[in-house]
Formats: C-alpha cells, structure tokens, sequence
C-alpha cells in the first residue's frame, strides 16, 4: 500500500506533465485509479488502480480531485487520477431565439434544471447535467414546454465535473 | 482545528433496517482488536438510538466512554443533515477531534426512510447503507443512491428471508448487477452473523489496517 497525501499537479493542465504521461503510456508505465464524482470530493480513501497497485489517499481537508490529478510522479511510474463517465443530459440552446426571448429562454431553462437540484456544466450554448434514467430527458422535455423550439436534448456519456457553485445535492 | 482528523463512517438505510445494532456488533469487534470508536447518532426527534447504544456499549460494557456517544435530534429530515448541510455533524466530529484526539473512527448513524441517502463527502469517508430483507428482494434492483453509491451494502436480517418471501439468492444477484465490483455483504446482526465481514472491510478501507492508535505509544 502507497499512502499519498496530496497531488503533485494535473495533465490536463500542464502540457509537460502530460507528454510525461503520454511517453509512460506509451512504455506501459502509467496507472490510473478511477473514482467517482461523489469520491472526488472525499479526503480519505483506498483505491486499487488498473494495474493493481494499492492507494491509500490521505489529502487535506477540504481538497478535492480533479480528473488528470497525479497521485503519484517517479521516473519510472505515474499514478493518475480517472474520473468515471456519467450519464448526461447535454442541451444546446439553438440560435433562433428572438431577441425580445433572449433572457426568457435561458433562464427558464436554468430555472427548471436548478428546481430539480442537478449541478451543472455550461459549454458554450450547450448545458450538461447528470441523469440516472434515459426517461428523465422525456420528463425535461416535458417540463421546456413550448422552449423546446429553441432546444435540442440529448443523451450523452462523459467525464462530469460541475461548476463551482453548482454541486449542490441531488436526489 | 488544528487536531488531528480521525476516519469517518457513515451509516444510513431506512427506518428499522439494523443501523443501530450493527453499530452495537461493529463497536465490540472492533474494541477487541484495540480500535476505539466515538458514535453520533442522528434521528428526527427522539435520542432514543443513542441512549440505547450508551447503555449498552458505554454503561453496561465500559467500551467507549459515555460521553462518545452522542444523540443529535435534527429537527427535520435527518438525512439532510448529513447530506445537504452536515454542519451540525461536522461541529460534533470537530469536538470529539479534539477531546478525544486518540480516537481510531467516528461512526455517524442517521435514519430516514430514503433511499437516496448518501453522506456528505465533506462528512463521512465510507458509507455503508443498510437495508433489511423484509423490504423485499426487489430493494437492490430498484437501485437509488444509496444503494448504487454506497462503499458496502449491508442486507440485513437474512433469518426473515423464509417468512417474508425474499429469495436472497435474487438479492445477491441484482446487487452484483447494480453494484459491478463493489461489496455487500449478507447479515444477520441478532446472532452477529456477517458482522465480522463488516468489520474487516472497515479495518482495510478506512483505517488502511493501521495498528490501534492507543497501542503506538
């Protein structure tokens, strides 16, 4: 067991860290642990990684992992940090919306996503959220009314991480 | 603050489901293996769960002292207390932290009939949720939060199985379907069956089998 007590930086932030961890990829030397959304926000965990070996995460209070944190960085080994894909709901807000509706149509879609306690990722004019059933995309549809002229709703199956402010509870 | 930060275990399922008397089965296991445990238990209105565990495990058996048994009365729902807003939790784990900085693990129980209970991250390290088997064997496939989220599943009182209709045989499957890789394990916490097997999987995940802290000194 490997007991790490904080991260030593992120590749997706940092391109050279990244090229490290592509070049041990590419000689096998690389390691990701997968957790879940709800796991990145934990401080204290144990994790078996895909090549087996054991991790015992013991990281300050407070903090939470990011997608392409690195647990663990040596010449010959890197550990990296996997967030699990979740079933989204992506909707993309059209370009046909009048001007006098173009408070009216985001809003009310904001409004509905947010009564239903969903934490959310804005992405230009798409919004993503998590579901836990294909029958809530229905149940949304439902819910935008006569807004759906001006939005098209999908299902879709990514690495979710919420804007800050946004993770509030879901149930 | 500045105490060290003990291990956190929450323990949540629904009403009558066992979380109390696993907790009264976990403590002594762990007690004889030298891991002390402080104890908060959430209910709506009553300390009732709390006064009993103090009795048993404090009073009566002299495990824990009587004061790392804590009842807090939510008012509301308890669930939100220790999922939306674990404040409350927090200011008690914080408090024990520091009396009691010796501790190995905090365990904090919290009913409420809902099976989209989880704990806060900011509150527990390892969530086991709890369910009985006379809720019927369709509980685990009819997945929600808990149950899909939670670190171990602990399914309860297997002796009912024969007089309520539940084949636990399904219940193992539809959880292995729900759960993938992740444990549940089958209990039956009158006779302390599959108790231990509760218990190792606390030692390893979340006191990463270190020794007792009273015995490193």
């Amino acid at each position: 067991m490997i007991t790490i007590d904080r991260t030593v930086g992120n590749i997706g932030q940092d391109h050279k860290l990244r090229e490290k961890y592509e070049e041990l990829c590419r000689e096998k030397l690389a390691e990701t642990v997968t957790i879940t959304r709800l796991e990145s926000r934990r401080v204290r965990m144990r994790k078996t990684s895909d090549k087996g070996t054991d991790v015992a995460l013991t990281l300050p209070s407070g903090s939470h992992l990011r997608h392409g944190d690195i647990l663990l960085f040596e010449p010959h080994k890197m550990i990296v940090i996997e967030l699990e894909p979740e079933n989204l709901a992506m909707i993309e807000i059209k370009n046909n919306i009048h001007q006098d509706d173009i408070i009216e149509v985001p809003a009310r879609v904001g409004h509905t996503i947010g009564n239903l306690h969903r934490p959310i990722k804005l992405e230009g004019n798409k919004i993503y959220f998590p579901i836990q059933a294909d029958t809530e995309l229905d149940m949304f549809r439902k819910l935008f009314g006569h807004l759906n002229e001006h939005l098209e709703i999908k299902k879709t199956k990514m690495v979710f991480e919420p804007e800050e402010g946004t993770e509030i509870h879901e149930h | 603050m500045n105490s060290r930060r003990i291990p956190r275990v929450g323990i949540g399922g629904p009403v009558g489901s066992g979380k109390t008397m696993l907790i009264e089965q976990v403590v002594p296991i762990l007690s004889s293996k030298g891991y002390r445990a402080g104890i908060i238990s959430n209910d709506v209105v009553s300390r009732e769960d709390a006064d009993r565990m103090r009795k048993n495990l404090a009073a009566e058996r002299g495990l824990i002292p009587e004061d790392l048994v804590i009842g807090l009365a939510t008012g509301g729902c308890p669930h939100t207390a220790v999922r939306e807003d674990p404040s409350m939790n927090i200011s008690v784990v914080e408090e024990m932290e520091s009396k009691y900085n010796d501790l190995d693990l905090i365990i904090i129980e919290s009913g409420g009939d809902n099976i989209t209970t989880t704990f806060s991250p900011a509150l527990a390290d390892y969530f086991i949720y709890i369910i009985d088997v006379s809720g019927g064997d369709k509980y685990p496939r009819k997945r929600g939060l808990g149950i899909e989220s939670c670190d171990l599943l602990v399914i309860n009182k297997i002796d009912l199985a024969p007089y309520v209709g539940a084949d636990l045989s399904t219940m193992e499957r539809d959880a292995k379907t729900v759960r993938g890789s992740k444990p549940y394990v089958f209990v039956n916490s009158r006779t302390g069956q599959g108790v231990k097997e509760v218990t190792d999987h606390l030692i390893r995940d979340v006191l990463f089998e270190s020794a007792p802290r009273l015995s490193k000194r």
